[in-house]
């Protein structure tokens, strides 16, 4: 009986160290928002017509800011993620570098719950009516300047008809974060205003964004309003609204990389990259 | 330094750390207690003799119980039970009360094995006398047995309570903002994650002391009756 157990437990072992061994020296690794479209442009997606990064894998962060202080120690080499965090993070983080350079063409839009067809007509109507609000608001953000903090309404489990329930995941500036007990962010004045408009109260739920498309139509979430770029995998648990942003993944480098200087277009980004593993 | 505390408290980050503490405090108080008294039934099913056929298939029923929820993380459950469960019987409940039934539920599957142990820590012949003086069943182990079991496992229990309070960390993943992320959500804002995370440590820490003294506290109360 012994033997067996040594054995069994010398096996183990092996594997173990193989595994150990296998892992090292494989992968280069990227930093990616977990869940977002950057992860599928890394490790590849049918779904979103993604080749994926030969040689590279995707290190998934719960959030962008993680992702680079990780970039920073080493422990990823590079760091890709939409291009309006990307300049906010370099806004706020000394030491890196953003390649202005649009890896991939993407829109931003609206989750809404699947049974809820109304609201999904409400929420394109006021996307289509106030355009110059949200252009408005789109642009305030980018100009950092008048910014209104929402505050969202205790969740009323009684009374669901009288609120709009949001998720989202507020750690992805300038679309979405929270200062103090206010959240703002362009997505969250959009909530704010169409909730304004429909007569509800605003709740926001701040999540995980992994769990942010699959939380709608489950315990009152309404919608996911959280950057979220369109694809299929997603509209088959959400229907999106008419999309609302013009979104790319850009990549971040550390401040002392000069390897993608002489890059001008995604295809030479893609060619550097691969050339590099 | 000074970007953490302008958040903290020129922003107002510190009512969101209050409620968050709040949620912390009510999911793993709650919890425990739950987890107490159902750990206790348990405990009682599973060292009750089983000469009649209703305490056997109880006490498999328990057992299943234990299994289920002491071999899945407390993640899982809480992300089965808010995101599969809720939805599938269409029941539309407040994050932090999913939180207290799954930490409860969980908790019941570990309070029971050291309940359990506790009660065989207790001598038989205290069941015996009890039994001799003509107390029922029931009554014997309510008055006489889960007492000194309670006051034999009480370390233990408050263990399960440090636990229970450290593991409302994960609360997050069903949209409930408790310590964690309310500091999270800090250092999400300012991109600067060091002085955050230190000081949540901090408040753990504190929170932590705090039980295990409190623990101490009653055990020396609960010895009063020994013999010195």
């Amino acid at each position: 009986m012994k033997k067996i157990i040594s054995l069994i437990l010398c096996l183990f072992m092996l594997t173990g160290t193989i595994g150990i061994l296998a892992s090292c020296g494989d992968d280069i690794q990227i930093g990616v928002q977990a869940g977002t479209t950057g992860e599928y442009f890394v490790n590849g997606d049918p779904d979103w017509g993604f080749e994926g990064l030969d040689g590279y894998a995707a290190k998934g962060y719960s959030n962008g800011g993680l992702a680079i202080a990780d970039m920073k120690s080493g422990a990823v080499e590079y760091v890709i993620i939409d291009k309006a965090p990307a300049l906010q993070l370099k806004k706020a983080i000394k030491g890196i570098k953003v390649i202005d350079i649009e890896l991939t063409e993407e829109t931003y839009a609206f989750g809404v719950d699947k049974a809820q067809a109304d609201l999904l007509a409400s929420i394109n109507n006021i996307l289509a009516t106030e355009q110059d609000a949200i252009k408005a608001i789109i642009d305030k953000y980018a100009q950092g300047k008048n910014l209104v903090g929402v505050v969202s309404a205790k969740e009323d489990v009684s009374n669901p008809d009288k609120q709009l329930v949001v998720a989202t995941n507020a750690a992805f500036a300038p679309f979405e974060y929270k200062e103090g007990e206010k959240f703002y962010g362009i997505d969250i004045e959009i909530m704010a205003l169409v909730a304004e408009k429909l007569d509800l109260e605003l709740v926001i739920k701040d999540m995980e964004f992994d769990a942010v498309v699959t939380s709608v139509g489950k315990n009152g979430v309404d919608v996911a309003a959280a950057g979220l770029s369109v694809n299929e995998e997603r509209a088959k648990s959400v229907n999106f609204s008419t999309s609302y942003y013009d979104a790319a993944q850009v990549l971040i480098v550390p401040e002392d990389c000069t390897d993608f200087d002489s890059c001008r277009t995604a295809e030479d980004v893609i060619a550097k990259l691969d050339e590099l593993k | 330094m000074e970007l953490f505390f302008e958040h903290f408290i020129t922003k107002g980050g510190y009512k969101v750390a209050l409620e968050g503490l709040l949620a912390t405090a009510e999911i793993a108080v709650f919890g425990l207690i739950i987890g107490i008294l159902l750990g206790t039934v348990i405990a009682i099913v599973r060292v009750m003799p089983k000469y009649k056929v209703l305490p056997r298939v109880l006490d498999v029923i328990c057992n299943i119980y234990v299994a289920l929820f002491r071999g899945t993380p407390m993640v899982v459950q809480l992300l089965v039970g808010y995101y599969v469960l809720l939805p599938a019987i269409g029941l539309r409940l407040d994050g932090v009360v999913v939180a207290v039934i799954i930490f409860g539920l969980n908790s019941a599957a570990y309070v029971s094995e050291m309940m359990r142990s506790g009660i065989q820590s207790v001598d038989i012949g205290q069941l015996e006398a009890a039994r001799a003086l003509g107390m029922p069943y029931a009554m014997a182990m309510m008055k006489i047995v889960i007492p000194q079991s309670i006051k034999n496992i009480l370390p233990t229990l408050g263990n399960e309570f440090i636990v229970l309070v450290k593991d409302t960390s994960i609360v997050s993943f069903i949209a409930v903002v408790d310590i964690t992320k309310a500091f999270r959500q800090i250092g999400d804002a300012t991109y600067e994650y060091v002085i955050p995370y230190l000081f949540l440590a901090l408040v753990y820490l504190v929170l932590v002391a705090g039980i295990a003294a409190l623990v101490k506290l009653m055990e020396r109360r609960l010895k009063k009756s020994e013999r010195q």
